[in-house]
């Protein structure tokens, strides 16, 4: 991020060369005098701008967009100036959101600002802002662009450092939605204290200690909402729902803990049925690290935990909360996108472990193996209905029907100073209904997929990559309409003219689908620049329905077909 | 110390803000009611009271017939008939509006009468009939006019299970009203029950057919009992599922805002019943004018 504070450099130079010659302590008062008043702050920001143009291709089941020309874009500006900042973000979705992003982002404004100055241990924030308490279970406002996901909060922050290792937070507010506001009001306070940095005697025996607790409450009128077992009546609401947590950091030598348990109050919701069962997360995660070895262990309980700022919402509009994916996040295009798993915040169980091990140099010889094992899978709560409002009981350690499941071995090596490949072995289990929400029918789908990538620098700064992935899966006979069926292959070739220029081609095929008409081909080619810190792309061909997640959050992204163009810049 | 006390007074304020609901979680109390909840004293000698209603039309030649059955009710049986004249949709001719004659262009038809009728079929039978407590005879709730004496001669004759008190309170100025209904069990009854209150209109003055009238229309004819509106939703607030017992009371309140260019105050009365769900049957039933 470069800063741009040109004139006041210049007035900064000019006044340092006049009043160099004069020694002073009058003129040396007025010296700093000046600079001071011609100190302007500075201005730094990014700016980011996707367009699409649309082609027909009903093959590919892509919706006809009579506009043909999409675009979204914004740009970030922050004003810093010592102690005071503020900053503003202008956002344009014209004349509609790229097919994938939720509609009603349709139009252009500046939906972000704010100003925020500190004093001493006291930061104040006016106007729009993100936040996270602890991991997020109970509050966590962020952006994550490419999901069109922003719930960042509209209101007023206090954060306090009383003393070193002592921080509280008070924030109060609305969600944003769209180009207004969400329904409920939020109140929110955290506080943390950090042992290891109030007694030094802690950090002398590598001892981290951080204890945490957090309260989040929203209110939201009342309205009439009928009881879904019996319309005529009306549900009694909780207008204030408030949530609390508390947390745990240790850390001695080379092993670290880190969990997490909030609690919920009674809230009825759309996407629980409004029932009025409380809710309940816990998280833990536990990890060892030495040279060469690191090893996490990671599990949570996810107990109707949907926690937004309007009973009525669903999706990802208004979320208030964060719950972690214990799920290795893939970066390979048939293992991250073709069966991606969607965080159930309202019900699941979830185990993760996760080692990574890079071979001794007197095994490895030149060049260490660095090998990832990974296993994650999670099921479903085990619950018995109730057959009233409250929904149901559960048996605490108790696994229901499995959700998802991961095993996978990941292996890095370089081979030569040219030359180094990168493999992928995954089996994935996946019950698509209950992950996406399309009733309890079982929709299990096991697969086995297969990475290779191979990079070859054949001249300094020029490298060719290639990419072969394959999904090997049955194919599922009674879903003959769906384009996501059956095996798959995949093959990418990339020429890189670092860190300048890039070129690919990629082609996905599902060769495996029962439907031969869907054995379709999406190929894609792209171009890239980069330049300082602005990176141009354009790319053209077919993308395939599916589902993006990132960190376990999701958004269905419908087929399409037509020329990107992408601009990313920073200044 | 200073910040200490702050911090616990601001944790104080937060935890404040929760709202614990508890089961059966649905709407007992006063929905939309600004008004405060007023006490109410149990009667000392509450009688059985019955709810009848009549589905009639403006443009049902016939139906004069069953109002005059009415009539004789209410003197017969005083303070124990609560009636209610229903206009469906589904009569079809019967209550459909005439736009172009200048008679019977009044429409009396209302949503909550349409439904009560698809419940319990009595358009589909022929009007005038009628629902006398919504007790089936054989099996059939829908009972004609010339049976109502009869069948309300017996169930008045059994001691009240239930009693209902009404306290209506309209608001001049914004043409609000606001009715608490108490309920008292003088019996343990099993089953589930739900409690029901609606706006009725007397003397409304309008167009009806009537066959045994010179010319057969009749231009000021008095329209009794008119249902208007919904209080409670359509089937009620839920009281109890399972079993009520002696002495246990329920005291609800509805509002609503007057449609001033079609219901007189002066003539309004706020009726309310209670009925077990399982078998649709009315338990009691009373009725509160709301201007005295």
């Amino acid at each position: 991020m470069k800063k741009i504070s040109l004139l006041a450099c210049f007035i900064f130079t000019l006044s340092s060369i006049v009043f160099s010659q004069n020694d002073s302590t009058d003129t040396k008062r007025k010296k700093d005098k000046k600079d001071k008043e011609f100190n302007w702050g500075s201005i730094h920001g990014n700016f980011g701008f996707d367009a699409q143009y649309y082609n027909n291709d009903s093959l590919i089941g892509a919706p006809n967009v009579p506009d043909k020309f999409r675009a979204n874009g914004f740009l970030n500006l922050v004003y810093t100036n010592g102690n005071f900042s503020a900053g503003l973000r202008y956002e344009m979705y014209l004349p509609k959101p790229l097919l994938g992003f939720d509609s009603r982002f349709e139009g252009q404004g500046v939906p972000f600002r704010y100003a925020s100055y500190r004093i001493g241990g006291l930061e104040v924030t006016a106007g729009s802002f993100y936040e996270q308490f602890g991991n997020g279970l109970i509050l966590r406002f962020y952006e994550e662009r490419a999901l069109g996901f922003d719930n960042f909060l509209d209101g007023f922050r206090a954060k306090y450092t009383p003393y070193k290792g002592i921080n509280l937070t008070g924030l109060v507010g609305k969600q944003r939605y769209f180009w207004g506001h969400g329904a409920a009001l939020i109140k929110g306070i955290d506080g943390e204290v950090n042992f290891s940095e109030i007694f030094s005697k802690l950090q002398d025996k590598k001892i981290k200690l951080i204890l945490g607790g957090s309260f989040v409450s929203k209110y939201q009128d009342d309205q009439e909402i009928p009881n879904p077992d019996n319309p005529s009546q009306l549900l009694k609401l909780p207008l204030n729902v408030g949530s609390w947590a508390g947390r745990l950091t240790f850390g001695i030598g080379r092993f670290q803990l880190n969990s997490e348990f909030a609690y919920k109050i009674n809230d009825p919701n759309r996407t629980n049925q409004y029932i009025y069962r409380p809710g309940s997360a816990f998280y833990l995660s536990a990890s060892y690290a030495q040279k060469g070895l690191g090893i996490t262990v990671q599990a949570k309980r996810v107990e109707n935990f949907d926690f937004r700022s309007d009973r009525n919402e669903t999706g990802n509009a208004l979320l208030m909360n964060f719950i972690p994916m214990l799920n290795k996040q893939h970066t390979y295009m048939l293992a991250a996108t073709v069966y991606p798993y969607a965080v159930q915040t309202n019900g699941e169980l979830g185990l993760q472990a996760d080692i990574n091990y890079t071979t001794p140099k007197w095994l490895a010889k030149k060049y260490p193996t660095q090998i990832n094992l990974n296993f994650s899978m999670v099921n479903a709560l085990d619950t018995n209905l109730t057959g009233d409002r409250y929904g149901y009981t559960t048996n605490v350690f108790g696994f229901g029907r499995r959700l998802y499941m991961d095993a996978n071995i990941e292996i890095s090596q370089k081979v030569s100073k040219s030359v180094k490949f990168n493999l992928m072995y995954m089996y994935m289990f996946i019950d698509r209904n209950l992950v996406q929400g399309f009733g309890y029918t079982p929709r299990e789908i096991h697969s086995h997929i297969v990475v290779a990538d191979v990079s070859y620098k054949f001249k300094p700064k020029h490298t060719l990559r290639f990419e072969f992935q394959t999904l090997q899966t049955k194919q599922e006979l009674d879903h003959l309409d769906d384009r996501v069926n059956g095996s798959w292959v995949m093959g990418l070739i990339e020429y890189t003219f670092a860190p300048y220029l890039f070129v690919s081609i990629m082609d996905q095929w599902n060769y495996g689908n029962p439907t031969e008409d869907y054995r379709i081909h999406y190929i894609t080619g792209t171009v890239g620049y980069n330049f300082k810190s602005t990176r141009i792309s354009l790319s053209y061909g077919r993308q395939r329905e599916g589902i993006v997640c990132i960190g376990g959050v999701c958004r269905q992204v419908p087929a399409s077909n037509g020329l990107t163009l992408s601009i990313m810049s920073s200044f | 110390m200073k910040k200490l006390i702050i911090a616990t007074f601001i944790s104080v304020i937060f935890m404040t803000s929760c709202d614990y609901v508890d089961a059966p979680y649905i709407q007992m109390g006063a929905n939309g009611c600004t008004i405060t909840e007023p006490t109410f004293t149990p009667r000392t000698n509450p009688v059985r009271k019955i709810l009848v209603e009549d589905m009639t039309g403006h443009r049902c030649g016939n139906c004069p017939r069953a109002a005059e059955k009415m009539l004789d009710l209410y003197s017969n049986y005083p303070g124990q008939i609560v009636g209610v004249s229903l206009h469906s949709e589904l009569s079809g001719y019967f209550t459909a509006p005439l736009a172009d004659t200048g008679k019977f262009s009044y429409d009396f038809r209302t949503a909550l009468a349409k439904a009560i009728d698809q419940k319990f079929g009595v358009s589909a039978v022929g009007l005038p009939n009628g629902l006398v407590n919504r007790k089936k005879v054989s099996g059939n709730p829908v009972i004609s006019h010339t049976q109502w004496a009869n069948e309300a001669s017996q169930i008045l004759a059994a001691p009240p299970d239930m009693d209902i008190q009404i306290k209506p309170f309209f608001n001049a100025s914004d043409s609000s009203l606001c009715a608490y209904v108490y309920v008292e069990c003088l019996n343990n009854l099993s089953g589930s029950f739900k409690l029901a209150c609606y706006l009725v209109e007397d003397e409304f003055i309008n167009w009806q057919k009537d066959y045994a009238y010179p010319g057969e229309n009749i231009q000021f004819y008095h329209h009794e009992h008119v249902l208007r509106a919904p209080l409670s939703t359509t089937w009620g607030t839920l009281l109890a599922d399972g079993q009520v017992n002696t002495g246990q009371t329920f005291v609800n309140g509805y509002s609503i805002t007057f449609d001033l260019a079609r219901w007189n105050p002066d003539h309004c009365k706020v009726i309310a019943f209670v009925y077990n769900e399982n078998t649709d049957e009315v338990i009691q039933a009373e009725e509160q004018k709301i201007i005295p």
